[in-house]
């Protein structure tokens, strides 16, 4: 981030900083466990409609420092691609996830920052994810990852999502598919 | 920049000689497989020896896909993939040539190059520091002079060479045997289907950075078999996006067409002739709003005044398999490639990649990655289904039982059609309409003579009896 400018989290005194720190962490692991318990339209309500949701491909290359990402994306999406995605794990033809798998989101390490320049009033959330999918008797899948979210607080302790970059840490996936939101 | 073409045919006296005094993996596969009845039994999908025999039978005798021009473009650029099991690099040396080579120190067999892609000018084995130029050649050893003097001969042991490498409208392919034909001798009449496909764009193709990498535990036939093309699959597995309203259901006019050792098959989209000035799809298989439409036609107009409208018809062209792991997609709203990698009987690894027109304006082009991303990339909308409906094949063919039943190819099982009776004059290849496992029972046709043949002077004539050398 090249510039800081005056937000909440800022411009907050300690107590108004750990406040922030909860309202996000607790709004983050509510989010999870909408998902975990597949209550997929109530997530999908948590993202503003100008939304954007993207994880890039991870690339292994041997410069030190590089972020080793590529142009190919596993999700690069606006609201109304996270809408069918939402919509396509409901339907009757959803095999991937049909029977559902079990999934157990642990959201950690959340860090809360300023948000980006020309993103007034919003918040930046660093997070890390374990999501562990058991699916029948025959599967057990463990993603692992960052995210970094900016939000919205729309007071109460309540937020909307306006972008979600997530970085997966696997280069090659030792996955059948990616049937879960992150 | 213009790709250089530049290939080598392995030089380096290194190379792989697989009817030399090593163990022969070897596995008897009589009567496994039914061509002509449609029957192929599970043991092919299951058994650890056939598996064996396949990486040495298959892929060490058959041109493998290793990457796209687009990847390396400069002197010193490589990417890294495998060949079967093998760990290859592929790299542009910086005399210009294009190379591939094992990825394995000479000395202890480490690999010399751990990351996806770069720029190097050589390539130095952490283990002992054996150190190759990015043209194979062995340039640094320590302790040469107090230990190796008089015994090691340096140009003995640069890294292990393809036997050959060539590429095809920028798609590079290797073969581990100095006996097979070449690549275009390989795929015969169907070239003409690549034609269509990656040099439709006069400005050839591109590959998107990054690549999608990910398992599935199946064995690798089985997405091959389906790219080959398994039309019969996508209106119950890929009944997702029909009931998410952005694919309408299948026409039944389509075609399945082998031809030499490629197979495709799609819906037949409309008559060039009815491509009006409208966003409308040209067929059911996407019918959310498409950029790329408008360049179809335009390309679709081009092909039917040079090549005729029953060629034009075919584009886009479908799905495709080209034996063994070679795969692409080339729909009105996404085009992939990738390769089905081998990890075992019941675990493959996918490459795949978004490979786009190199001419089309940049928002076509993003608009047909994210559109590859959302249908068919690990996450997609129709992959997520395949993978699991495959892995789900694997787990009940395993067992005892299982394993020593057949897998029926029935679909449409009469006599195959010249494709110019089924889709139109001056399309090569036989085949059957849309709801056919034609080109599944040639794929097992052509596996089994891979099999048992003892060499490509054997292959060869049992491929296909008639066939003609493409020019």
């Amino acid at each position: 981030m090249s510039e800081t400018v005056e937000t909440p989290v800022a411009a907050a005194g300690l107590t108004g900083r750990i406040q922030l720190q909860w309202e996000v962490e607790r709004f983050l692991f509510e989010e999870a466990r909408m998902l975990d318990e597949r209550r997929f339209d109530e997530w999908l309500g948590l993202f503003s409609v100008d939304a954007t949701y993207r994880a890039p491909v991870r690339v292994t290359r041997e410069e030190a420092g590089d972020a080793g990402v590529g142009d190919l994306c596993f999700f690069d999406d606006g609201y109304g691609e996270l809408e069918l995605r939402v919509q396509g794990l409901q339907v009757r033809s959803a095999w991937a996830e049909i029977p559902p798998s079990r999934s157990r989101r642990i959201i950690a390490n959340v860090l809360v920052e300023p948000a980006p320049a020309g993103r007034d009033g919003d918040v930046l959330a660093r997070s890390n994810f374990i999501v562990h999918r058991s699916r029948l008797d025959t599967v057990e899948h463990t993603f692992t990852g960052g995210r970094v979210d900016v939000l919205r607080p729309l007071g109460e302790g309540r937020f909307q999502i306006r972008s979600r970059d997530i970085l997966f840490d696997s280069v090659a996936f030792q996955t059948d598919n990616i049937s879960l939101m992150f | 920049m213009t790709p250089k073409t530049a290939v080598t045919n392995g030089t380096l006296p290194t190379r792989l000689e697989p009817n030399g005094s090593r163990p022969r993996h070897d596995a008897d596969v009589s009567g496994l497989v039914d061509p002509e009845g449609g029957l192929v039994s599970r043991l092919v999908y299951t058994d650890e020896a056939i598996y064996r025999a396949e990486l040495e039978h298959v892929f060490a005798r058959s041109w493998l896909y290793l990457g796209h021009t687009s990847q390396v473009r400069e002197p010193g650029d490589y990417v890294t993939t495998v060949m079967g099991e093998d760990p290859v690099i592929l790299v542009r040396g910086s005399d210009g040539v294009l190379r591939a080579f094992l990825n394995a120190c000479r000395h202890r067999g480490m690999r010399v190059c751990r990351a996806d892609e770069g720029n190097t000018s050589f390539f130095r084995c952490p283990y002992h520091s054996w150190t190759y130029s990015d043209t194979g050649a062995l340039r640094g050893v320590p302790k040469f002079r107090e230990a190796y003097e008089g015994r090691l001969d340096k140009d003995e042991w640069g890294l292990r060479e393809v036997a050959q490498l060539e590429e095809y409208h920028g798609l590079v392919f290797a073969n581990w045997d100095p006996d097979a034909p070449a690549l275009r001798d390989y795929l015969g009449e169907f070239t003409f289907f690549l034609d269509l496909v990656f040099a439709r764009d006069p400005a050839g193709t591109e590959i998107v950075g990054g690549t999608h990498k990910w398992t599935i535990d199946c064995n690798w036939k089985h997405p091959a078999e389906n790219f080959a093309c398994d039309m019969y699959h996508a209106p119950s597995a890929h009944q997702r996006p029909a009931e998410l309203g952005i694919m309408d259901e299948f026409a039944d006019q389509g075609y399945q067409i082998t031809a030499g050792l490629g197979y495709v098959g799609h819906q037949l989209a409309r008559p060039v002739s009815e491509d009006f000035d409208t966003d409308e799809t040209l067929h059911s298989y996407w019918s959310l709003p498409n950029s790329y439409t408008y360049e179809l036609k335009d390309q679709r107009k081009r092909v039917a005044q040079e090549q005729g409208e029953d060629v034009a018809r075919l584009i886009p062209l479908g799905h495709s398999t080209t034996f063994p792991n070679f795969s692409f997609l080339d729909l009105e709203n996404l085009r992939l490639i990738r390769t089905q990698q081998p990890l075992g009987p019941g675990r493959t690894m996918v490459h795949q990649w978004c490979c786009i027109d190199a001419s089309l304006p940049d928002e076509v082009k993003t608009d047909l990655r994210r559109q590859y991303e959302l249908a068919f990339g690990p996450a997609g909308l129709l992959e997520q289904d395949d993978g699991e409906n495959w892995r789900e094949c694997q787990v009940a063919m395993t067992g005892h039982v299982g394993r020593n039943l057949d897998t029926n190819m029935w679909l449409g099982l009469e006599p195959a059609k010249p494709a110019s009776e089924l889709v139109g004059e001056g399309i090569p290849g036989r085949g059957g309409g849309i709801w056919s496992e034609h080109n599944q029972r040639e794929f097992y046709r052509h596996w089994e003579v891979f099999m048992t043949a003892s060499g490509w002077a054997e292959i060869a004539p049992r491929i296909e009896p008639a066939r003609e050398p493409a020019s």
